[in-house]
């Protein structure tokens, strides 16, 4: 018998690598491919229902180019997690080259593929005629770029300022293909010249150029060499690290453990946001009511960094793939009611500080504006839009934590497989179905999420007053806030024209629910941490 | 007073169809080492995470100082002193803040006693957990472990991927501080030659049960290998009464019994056969013959 039929051929290890890939993270990638293009037919799906989806208005194009991003955004973080770090392969009998490949090639396929079909999917739904090629060939680079650089630096401190750098040089390419770089795009990418496919792959060999050198010198361990960064990063270290810690009791020192671990997160995926929404103003628009306007958004779409934060800040697990609470943390002798009460306090600290910042950037801009003149707000100043603003951050925040908190993954999975498949079947009745019954359906669905949410609120407090975990005097005040929440929402309806008659009842229900939320956390908070605590 | 510090009283406990646990029924004396012995997947991590009130029994009950650990997580744990199989330390951290922040949950936390602990195990207050090796987190582990001076220690496999080094350095703290105050350990592993070394009592755990529970001696002197001669070949012994594992074939084999001299003298002259030599067994030979034996059944003679 010849020993070398034995061996595995390089293609063959790929085809397996890549069948695990696939059978490992489906569920990832369907979910990212979902989430992905939930937010396009969502809004698209609302202007239409509004009859302001008008195909030649040169908006539109503004609202591809916007979409094409946070599409690739979201399905390419999906992809990134599912092709796994490089380093899981070393071991195995495979040149540099074709880990490279296994790594690249496959995930960067996905991006160009997804973005196409997703373009594809919104084209067929609202009768629309974007363009397919050049914005997906355009994300299947920047998602290499992504990969080779995240390959080469690591975790290093060189990777933000170098990977930023280059992503500011494509984004900018990306966008003079729909016209001068600092203004609203002026036309859709429908044609791919030879000069974008010659951009397009001198982009591909140098990330296979940087990814080969990245993978050769981790390969054999060699750490790149950041020694100015490194001796900043420890001397600010040791700065702060020196101080000598005297914790009063153990609710202190668990606090501290809370907020150094994960309390930033919030923070900083607003510190993030903010000057990316500053940018791609500045690539697309310059007028100051538009920033005041994007930020203004922003405040509202802040609720879903808070639920991501929420989502950190429960997990007590030891990885993100291992959520149940680990050793160390489970035995601290510490009751469950006082640690529940201290992680929804650093929620609400994380929050009240991402909130701060945003209010200060907007502030900034709102000052920006005054000094450059400007006539008139974009909008009139509402009085509740910022309690309203807190108020979603905190139930979302929270309801991720609480969740989190349980420390079983598969609830999160089934949450997002909810979402997926509820927008999955909007988007079929909104293609098959006339407009009436389409908005009667969505709003119809989320009612009746609302009454699940207001369901779920009152058995968390049941349980927990079973449990003594909460007395009878918080349960009565919780109800009061509800019922001055869901009061003051309902007068808010009086006062205005919105929303219509006929589906009043239906937003009464769902905004029933959504506000019960903001109670919800703190009976089930100390439930999710028993039950993971004691599994 | 109850001098069982650890009551478990047929506790079990299954992971979907798999039974990780099935009756299991043990008690642990206050005071001096107590070695849980089993293979891979025999349980004794499972046992340890009851004991810790990480896991809620599924059926039977798990007392603490008295107490229910799931109902009563600080009344227990605060008398607890655990270093985890995986040495799950928060990376982030440097030596001394771990110090600081461990110190808090712990009224009986001894500042000198730690500041020893981490001299003696050589660590420095102003290195990141993460960039300790493996021995040295096992280190810092059981200095977070030993420093409030618990009434009860527990090691989920101490040793576990150590070198033989820092093995002598944890065995010699956990002799020193049950020397010192009388308190007790409870460890499990499944390095036999160590447990021999330190445990006064031992439970060897196999498929979720307790196969034995004894004191140490009781158990190296309870057992014995005899070689013995049939004046007729047997073809088929298997293990019953006193004989607990069984090798051979034809006129000789070599047998292991859980009994005395007399009644291994006894029950060889009712099988009509010649004893050739009884020996004396170590704790590793006693646990294969345990776990490893054929299920007990009568006797077949050829």
């Amino acid at each position: 018998m010849n020993p070398t039929s034995l061996d595995p051929s390089p293609w063959i290890i790929a085809r397996v690598l890549l069948a695990d890939m696939f059978h490992r993270s489906w569920i990832i990638l369907t979910l990212g491919f979902v989430g992905a293009l939930s937010l396009p037919v969502l809004i698209l799906g609302a202007l239409r229902a509004k009859g302001a989806l008008i195909v030649e208005d040169p908006a539109m194009i503004l609202i591809h180019f916007t979409f094409a991003q946070i599409m690739g955004m979201v399905f390419g973080a999906s992809v990134l997690h599912a092709a796994g770090a490089p380093s899981r392969l070393f071991t195995l009998p495979l040149t540099n080259r074709t880990i490279l490949l296994i790594q690249m090639v496959p995930a960067t396929l996905l991006v160009i593929g997804q973005t196409m079909v997703s373009i594809w999917i919104q084209n067929v739904l609202f009768k629309l005629h974007w363009p397919l090629l050049g914005n997906a060939l355009a994300f299947g680079m920047i998602f290499a770029t992504f990969q080779s650089f995240m390959t080469l630096f690591q975790k290093t401190a060189l990777m933000l300022p170098t990977l930023g750098g280059a992503l500011a040089l494509e984004s900018l390419w990306v966008k003079s293909r729909h016209g001068p770089i600092f203004s609203l795009p002026t036309h859709y990418w429908t044609t791919v010249s030879p000069l974008d496919w010659m951009v397009f792959a001198t982009v591909l060999a140098l990330c296979y150029a940087i990814g080969m050198h990245g993978i050769a010198r981790a390969r054999c361990g060699n750490e790149i060499q950041t020694r100015l960064l490194d001796y900043l990063s420890n001397a600010i270290s040791n700065f702060f690290g020196k101080k000598p810690m005297v914790f009063q009791n153990a609710v202190q020192a668990q606090s501290w453990y809370e907020w150094n671990l994960k309390g930033l997160v919030f923070p900083i995926i607003v510190l993030m946001v903010v000057p990316t929404t500053a940018v791609l103003w500045l690539f697309t628009d310059n007028t100051i009511n538009d920033l005041v306007e994007a930020l203004r958004l922003e405040g509202w779409m802040m609720s879903a960094a808070a639920m991501i934060g929420g989502i950190i800040m429960g997990n007590m697990g030891l990885s993100d793939a291992s959520m149940a609470m680990s050793p160390f943390l489970g035995t601290k002798p510490l009751a469950t009611v006082p640690w529940s009460r201290l992680l929804l306090a650093t929620a609400f600290r994380s929050l009240v500080w991402g909130v701060l910042i945003w209010v200060a950037v907007y502030l900034l801009v709102l000052g920006g504006r005054e000094l450059a003149g400007a006539s008139h707000m974009p909008e009139p100043f509402v009085w509740w839009h910022m309690p309203g603003r807190i108020l979603a951050a905190w139930t979302a925040m929270t309801f991720g934590l609480c969740i989190s908190l349980t420390g079983n993954l598969l609830h999160l999975k089934i949450l997002g497989g909810l979402y997926c498949g509820w927008l999955v079947t909007v988007m079929l009745v909104g293609s098959l179905t006339p407009a009436w019954f389409s908005e009667l359906f969505t709003i119809s669905t989320l009612s009746g999420c609302g009454m699940v949410l207001f369901s779920l609120t009152l058995w968390a407090w049941g349980s927990a007053l079973r449990r003594r975990m909460v007395e009878g005097r918080h349960a009565i005040l919780a109800g009061m806030v509800v019922t001055a929440l869901v009061a003051m929402a309902g007068w808010q309806w009086a006062r205005g024209a919105t929303p219509p008659g006929a589906t009043r009842i239906h937003h009464l229900l769902l905004v029933s629910g959504v506000l019960s939320l903001a109670v919800f956390p703190f009976a089930a908070a100390p439930l999710a941490l028993a039950s993971n605590r004691a599994r | 007073m109850n001098q069982h510090i650890l009551e478990i009283h047929d506790l079990k406990r299954s992971y979907g169809k798999k039974v990780a646990l099935d009756g299991v029924s043990l008690s642990v004396p206050a005071g001096g080492v107590f070695g849980l012995l089993g293979g891979n997947g025999a349980g004794k991590t499972t046992v340890l995470r009851h004991t810790l009130g990480l896991l809620a029994a599924q059926s039977g009950s798990v007392r603490v100082f008295g107490l229910d650990p799931v109902a009563d997580p600080v009344g227990t744990l605060a008398r607890i002193g655990y270093l985890s199989e995986n040495r799950d330390l928060p990376d982030w951290m440097r030596i001394h803040q771990l110090i600081s922040y461990s110190q808090a949950f712990y009224p009986n936390w001894d500042p000198d006693y730690a500041e020893s602990l981490r001299n003696l195990f050589e660590l420095d207050p102003k290195a990141f957990v993460r960039s300790l090796s493996r021995g040295q987190r096992a280190r810092a582990g059981l200095l977070v472990a030993l420093a409030h001076r618990p009434d009860l220690l527990i090691l989920d496999e101490p040793s576990s991927g150590l070198d033989p080094v820092v093995r002598r350095d944890i065995l010699g703290a956990i002799i020193r501080t049950i020397a010192d105050e009388g308190r007790t350990v409870l460890f499990s592993s499944h390095l036999l030659d160590e447990v021999e070394r330190v445990a006064d009592r031992i439970a060897i755990l196999h498929q979720g049960r307790i196969q034995l529970c004894a004191r140490m001696d009781q158990v190296l002197s309870g057992h014995s290998r005899v070689q013995l001669r049939f004046s007729s070949a047997v073809s088929h012994f298997p293990p019953a009464g006193i004989w607990i594992h069984s090798e051979g074939s034809g006129h000789d084999w070599s047998l292991v019994a859980e009994a005395g001299i007399e009644n291994i003298r006894a029950e060889v002259a009712r099988l009509q056969a010649e004893i050739l030599s009884v020996d004396p067994m170590n704790l590793d030979d006693i646990f294969v013959a345990r776990t490893a034996g054929k299920p007990l059944a009568a006797g077949v003679r050829a």
